[in-house]
C-alpha cells in the first residue's frame, strides 16, 4: 500500500529539533505501518504517559483503535486531539494521519480538509497531493482537484497517468483547450517510445482526446473539421471501432455531409446488423424519415442484405400507413416467428401494442392461425402460440381468456417454466397472489437450478406475504442456505429487501386491522379463561405489529445504505481509471454516480418508507384513547404471577425472532424497533432518504408529492406550495395538484400550529394557481371533485388527509367508486392497505 | 438445429421435478414421492434406470426402470422391469417411446439381462398396441387388483420381451 511510502517520505519534512516524544512516535508509526497495532498502541501510551498533550500520539493513537476495529474509542481520541489542535494548525505528520483517519471512516471533507493542512504546514510528502485529488474528485470539489492534480503532476511528470488526470481535472473544470493541449504534449513527448503493453491505453487516451476535440467545437465548422482530421489520423492506433466510426459520422453529420455519413452508418450495421439505433440513424442520415415509400424501398433492401437481422423486417412495422399492407406485413412477421416456434414473438411485437388498431389486427392474425394448428402435428407452434395468446389477452386486460390460454398451453405441455410463470402473472393480474405463488412454484420444482425461477418465485411469495416461504426458496441459492437474509443483504440484493419491506408493510396493516377488531370486541361477559387468551392474542398481535413495522422500515432503511456504497464505490476509481488509462469510462462513471439516488429501486424504498415515517410522525401527535382501554386489561393482571409468565415468554420470543430476522452480522437493532421508535422520524427519512434524493432529482424527473407530504409535516408550507408549483408546472393543473392544494389550504386553518407568515404564504400561493379555490367559500371539496375530476391518486392524497371538511367516510366512498374500473389487482391493495 | 428434434438425457435431482411432473400427468396412477426420489438417490436399494426424453428443449418422456436380479421367488421373475414409461400425449408418434425403450433395452444388455417386463393396464388400449408392436409377448393371466391408487382400470396384463 501506498501509506507505507508516505509515511517513510513524511519523516523527512519533520522540524530538526524533534523531541524524544516525536522519534518514540515515529517508532510506533513505523509499527503502525507493519500493522503491529497492540505494539503501536502499547508505546503510545507510554509516550502520552509521560506527556500527554503530545498531538501526533493522540491522533496516532485513534488510528490505530479505528483500524482495530473500536471505532468509538477511536474518535474520542480524535476529538480530544481536535481540542489541543488550534484551526488546522498542526505537524505536518498528524495532519497525514487525521487526513487518513477521517478517510477510514468515510469523511472525506474532513479528510480533504487535513490532508490540505498536512501540505500548508509544511509536509513535503507530494504524495499526499494524489490522495487529496482522489478525495477532492469524490466529493466532487473539482476546483481543488484541478490544482492537486497539477501539483501532482508537477512533481511526477514521467507517467502518462498524471496528465490523463490533469486533462481530466480540466475538463471536469471546463478547461477543454487545456485538456487537448495537456494531452497533445504528452503525445509529443511519447511519440515513438510506446510499447505494446500501453497501446490500449494510448487507444483510449486518443479517443478521449478526440472526445475532447468534438466537444469543444460545437456546431463551428473549423474546429469539426480539425476533430474529423485528427480522428482519421489516429485510426489504426484506435481499437474502439464502433467508437470510432459513430465519431466519425456524427462529425460528418454536423459538417453536413450527410451523404458521407450515410456510409458511415452503413459500414455499422455491415459491423452490427441487430442494432436498431444505427438504422435509424442512417434514416436520418439519408434525410427520408417522412417518406414512407423511400423508407420501404430501404428496408427491403436491407432485409435481403442481412436475411437473419431483426431491424430491417421490424422497422417498416412501425411507420407503414396503409391498413392492407400493414396488415400483411406484421402477419408475415408473427407468422415466421410462430411456425419457428419462437417463445419471444410476443415480445419482439409488443412495442407496436402502442399504437391503436393494431392489437385487433394481431389478435385477427393468431387467432385464425392458432385454430388452423394441430396440437398433435406442430406441437411446438401450438404450445407457443397459445402462450402468444396468454400474453396477448393478458395485455389487453382481458384476464380471464388469458388465464384459459394459459391453462390451454400447461395442459398441452406442462413441463415448460415459462407457461407457469405467464399463469402466474395472470392470477397476479386477478389479484390472487396466493394462488400465483403456489403455481409458479410448482413451475420452480420441474428444475430447482435454475435461478431465474427460483428469484421469481421468492418475489411472487413475497407479494403473497409469505415471508417464510420466500426466505426458505431463496436461501437454495445464497452461501448460507438455511437463512440467506444476511448474504442478500451483503450481496446488496436490493429487489428482494424492497420486496421484503413491502411485504413486511402489508403484513404490519393485516396485524394493525387485526389488532383493532380485537380491540372492540366486548370483553366484559368474557369468563376468566377466555379473558386470559384473549389478553394474550391482543399481546401477540401487538407485538407482531410492532415487529412488521420495524423489520419494513428497517428493511427500507437499508436501501440507502447500499446506494452510499454505489457513491463510495467510485472513490477507488478515481485514480484507477487514470493509471489504466480508460478516461472515457471514468467519466460515464461520473456521470452515472450523479443519478444513482434516482434510480427506480431508491426510489421505490424512499414512497415505502414515507408511509411508515410519515404515520409515526402523524400518530405521534395524536394521543390515542384506544390504548388507554387495553392498557386497563393490562393493569389488571399487571401483578399475576401469571402475566409475568407470559412477559417472559413474550421476550424468548422476540429473542428468537431477532435471532431470525437479522440482515446484518452483529446487528443491534434487527427488528428495527429503535429505529421505530426514534424521535425524530422525519429527520432520519430526510437524511436517509429525502435529501440525497433532491440533490440528484432534475425536476421533470421528480416525485414532487413525497416532497409536498414531508414539508406538510416539517410546517414548512413555503416549501410544500414549492412542490406544488412544481408539479402543476410538469403536469398542469390536474386532479392530484387540486388535491394538493386543497389540502394544503386546510393547513393554513387555525387548528394547525403551523407558523402564520408560512401560512400566509401558502395561502398566497393558492390564490395565483387556484384562485377559485379561494373564492370557493362553501364546498371546495366538492369543487374540487367536480372541476378536476376525481382519480385514484387524488382521492387517496384526500383520503391520508381526511379532516372535518374533507370528510373520510365521503372520500372512502368515492375512491370505491373509481376503484371499479381497476384491475383487480389495484383494487385488492386498495382495500386492503390504504383503508 | 445441429442435433437431432428427440433425444433422452439423464435425471437429475434438480430436474426431477420435470421428471414426477410427466409421469403424474400421463399416468392414472398415484406414485409415492420415494418412487421418484429413488430414481436419482445412489444409495438407494436397487438398481434403477431413468431417463427424460426432450422434443427440442422440451421434456415431453419419461422412463424408469428397474433391473430384479433376484432370482429366489418373490413376485417378479429376474430381468429388468419397466415400472413406468410415459410420453405427453401431444409429444406421442414421434420416436421418444422409442429413444426410451431402446435406452433400457441397451441397459439390459449391458447388465446382461434378456428378459424386459412391463405391466399394462388392461383398459389402456394405446399402450396395449405400441408395446405389441415393439415386440412385446403377453405372459400369463390378468392380475386382478394389480394398481391400487388408480382412476383406471385396477387390472394389469404382463408384457414381456425377450432381448
Amino acid at each position: 500500500m501506498y501509506k507505507k511510502k508516505t509515511l517513510a517520505n513524511g519523516k523527512a519534512g519533520l522540524p530538526i529539533g524533534r523531541s524524544k516524544d516525536d522519534s518514540n512516535m515515529l517508532e510506533a508509526l513505523k509499527m503502525y505501518e507493519a500493522k503491529n497495532y497492540k505494539k503501536s498502541l502499547k508505546l503510545l501510551d507510554t509516550i502520552l504517559k509521560k506527556n500527554s498533550n503530545h498531538v501526533d500520539s493522540i491522533i496516532l493513537k485513534g488510528l490505530n483503535l479505528q483500524v482495530s476495529g473500536t471505532a468509538e474509542e477511536a474518535a474520542t481520541y480524535i476529538n480530544k486531539a481536535l481540542t489541543k489542535i488550534k484551526g488546522t494548525l498542526v505537524s505536518p505528520i498528524g495532519g497525514h494521519l487525521l487526513g487518513i483517519y477521517y478517510r477510514q471512516v468515510k469523511d472525506y471533507t474532513d479528510a480533504v480538509k487535513w490532508f490540505k493542512a498536512a501540505l500548508d504546514n509544511g509536509s513535503t510528502n507530494t504524495q499526499i497531493y494524489r490522495d487529496l485529488a482522489t478525495l477532492q474528485s469524490q466529493i466532487h470539489d473539482y476546483k481543488g482537484a484541478l490544482e492537486s492534480r497539477r501539483n501532482y503532476w508537477e512533481n511526477y511528470k514521467g507517467y502518462r497517468a498524471n496528465w490523463t488526470s490533469l486533462a481530466v481535472a480540466n475538463d471536469l473544470n471546463g478547461h477543454k483547450q487545456v485538456a487537448i493541449s495537456t494531452l497533445s504534449t504528452f503525445e509529443e513527448l511519447a511519440e515513438g517510445k510506446l510499447g505494446e503493453p500501453e497501446m490500449y491505453e494510448n487507444s483510449e487516451c486518443i479517443m478521449y482526446k478526440n472526445d475532447l476535440l468534438y466537444r469543444n467545437a460545437g456546431n463551428d465548422k473549423k474546429s469539426l473539421e480539425k476533430a474529423l482530421e485528427h480522428l482519421e489520423k489516429v485510426q489504426d492506433d484506435v481499437y474502439d471501432k464502433f467508437g470510432w466510426l459513430e465519431r466519425k459520422a456524427s462529425i460528418l453529420m454536423k459538417l453536413g455531409r450527410s451523404r458521407e455519413a450515410s456510409l458511415v452508418y452503413r459500414t455499422l450495421i455491415k459491423r452490427s446488423p441487430d442494432d436498431f439505433k444505427y438504422y435509424r440513424l442512417l434514416e436520418v442520415s439519408l434525410g427520408i424519415q417522412g417518406n414512407e415509400s423511400l423508407k420501404k424501398a430501404l428496408y427491403e433492401k436491407l432485409a435481403v442484405f442481412y436475411p437473419k437481422s431483426e431491424p430491417p423486417k421490424f422497422i417498416p412495422l412501425t411507420f407503414i400507413k396503409d391498413k392492407v399492407e400493414l396488415t400483411k406485413k406484421i402477419s408475415d412477421y408473427i407468422t415466421t416467428q410462430l411456425n419457428r416456434g419462437v417463445p419471444a414473438t410476443f415480445n419482439n411485437i409488443k412495442p407496436l401494442y402502442k399504437k391503436e388498431g393494431i392489437p385487433d389486427i394481431i389478435e385477427n392474425i393468431v387467432l385464425p392461425y392458432h385454430s388452423a394448428l394441430s396440437p398433435d402435428d406442430q406441437p411446438i407452434q401450438f404450445v407457443w402460440t397459445t402462450y402468444f395468446l396468454a400474453l396477448h389477452f393478458l395485455h389487453r386486460k382481458e384476464f380471464e381468456k388469458a388465464n384459459d390460454y394459459a391453462d390451454k398451453a400447461m395442459e398441452h405441455t406442462p413441463t415448460l417454466v415459462e407457461i407457469y410463470i405467464l399463469k402466474a402473472r395472470v392470477l397476479k393480474h386477478l389479484g390472487l397472489l396466493e394462488e400465483a405463488a403456489s403455481v409458479i412454484n410448482r413451475g420452480r420444482e420441474l428444475d430447482l437450478q435454475d435461478r431465474f425461477i427460483n428469484a421469481k418465485t421468492t418475489k411472487y411469495m413475497l407479494r403473497a406475504d409469505d415471508t417464510n416461504e420466500a426466505i426458505a426458496i431463496v436461501s437454495l441459492f445464497t452461501k448460507n442456505d438455511v437463512n440467506g437474509v444476511p448474504d442478500l443483504h451483503l450481496l446488496e440484493a436490493s429487489w428482494f429487501i424492497v420486496e421484503q419491506a413491502e411485504s413486511f408493510f402489508r403484513l404490519y396493516k393485516k396485524s394493525l386491522k387485526e389488532l383493532s377488531a380485537l380491540k372492540e370486541k366486548d370483553v366484559s361477559s368474557l369468563a376468566e379463561e377466555e379473558l386470559d387468551s384473549h389478553v394474550k392474542l391482543l399481546r401477540d398481535l401487538e407485538f407482531n405489529v410492532d415487529k412488521y413495522e420495524g423489520l419494513s422500515l428497517k428493511r427500507f432503511m437499508a436501501l440507502p445504505k447500499i446506494y452510499r456504497q454505489f457513491e463510495d464505490d467510485q472513490l477507488d476509481f478515481h485514480s484507477y481509471c487514470m493509471r489504466k488509462g480508460t478516461p472515457r469510462a471514468y467519466l460515464n462513471m461520473l456521470e452515472w454516480g450523479n443519478h444513482i439516488y434516482t434510480l427506480p429501486m431508491f426510489v421505490r424504498a424512499m414512497e415505502g418508507a414515507s408511509k411508515i415515517v410519515f404515520q409515526r410522525f402523524d400518530s405521534s401527535k395524536i394521543s390515542n384513547s384506544d390504548e388507554q382501554s387495553h392498557d386497563d386489561i393490562a393493569a389488571k393482571k399487571k401483578n399475576s404471577k401469571k402475566a409475568k409468565k407470559e412477559a417472559a415468554a413474550l421476550n424468548r420470543m422476540k429473542e428468537d425472532e431477532k435471532a431470525e430476522c437479522l440482515a446484518y452480522v452483529g446487528d443491534k437493532d434487527p427488528l428495527g424497533e429503535t429505529l421505530l421508535n426514534d424521535s425524530d422520524p422525519l429527520g432520519i427519512f430526510e437524511k436517509e432518504f429525502l435529501k440525497p434524493y433532491l440533490s440528484q432529482a432534475t425536476d421533470s424527473t421528480r416525485r414532487h408529492l413525497i416532497e409536498f407530504e414531508f414539508h406538510l409535516r416539517t410546517g414548512k408550507l413555503a416549501l410544500a406550495l414549492g412542490a406544488l408549483t412544481k408539479y402543476i408546472k410538469v403536469n398542469g393543473k390536474d386532479s392530484v395538484a387540486a388535491s394538493m392544494a386543497l389540502v394544503l389550504l386546510e393547513n393554513t386553518k387555525d387548528s394547525y400550529l403551523h407558523d402564520d407568515i408560512a401560512k400566509k404564504v401558502a395561502v398566497k400561493g393558492i390564490e395565483k394557481e387556484f384562485p377559485e379555490l379561494l373564492s370557493e367559500s362553501e364546498n371546495k371539496l366538492g369543487f374540487v371533485k367536480e372541476t378536476f375530476g376525481k382519480t385514484l391518486p387524488s382521492l387517496l392524497i384526500l383520503y391520508r388527509h381526511s379532516s372535518a371538511s374533507i370528510p373520510e367516510p365521503e372520500i372512502k366512498e368515492d375512491i370505491i367508486s373509481v376503484l371499479q374500473n381497476e384491475e383487480p389487482a389495484i383494487q385488492h391493495s386498495v382495500l386492503e392497505y390504504e383503508f | 438445429m445441429g442435433r437431432a428434434l428427440v433425444s433422452v438425457d439423464n435425471v437429475y435431482a434438480n430436474n426431477l421435478g420435470t421428471f414426477e411432473k410427466i409421469i403424474n400427468v400421463v399416468l392414472p396412477v398415484e406414485y409415492e414421492e420415494e418412487f421418484f426420489a429413488e430414481a436419482v438417490d445412489d444409495s438407494a436399494n436397487g438398481v434403477f434406470y431413468s431417463q427424460l426424453a426432450y422434443y427440442g428443449e422440451i421434456a415431453i418422456g419419461a422412463v424408469k426402470a428397474r433391473l430384479i436380479a433376484n432370482k429366489n421367488g418373490g413376485v417378479l421373475p429376474a430381468g429388468v422391469y419397466i415400472e413406468v414409461l410415459a410420453v405427453l400425449a401431444a409429444y406421442r408418434g414421434k420416436t421418444a417411446g422409442s429413444l426410451l425403450l431402446n435406452y433400457i433395452e441397451e441397459k439390459c444388455r449391458e447388465s446382461f439381462q434378456h428378459d424386459l417386463y412391463v405391466h399394462v393396464a388392461t383398459d389402456n388400449q394405446s399402450a396395449i398396441q405400441w408395446y405389441e408392436k415393439k415386440g412385446f409377448v403377453k405372459e400369463g393371466e390378468v392380475l386382478e387388483n394389480y394398481y391400487k391408487d388408480t382412476t383406471a382400470s385396477k387390472d394389469a396384463f404382463v408384457y414381456k420381451k425377450s432381448v
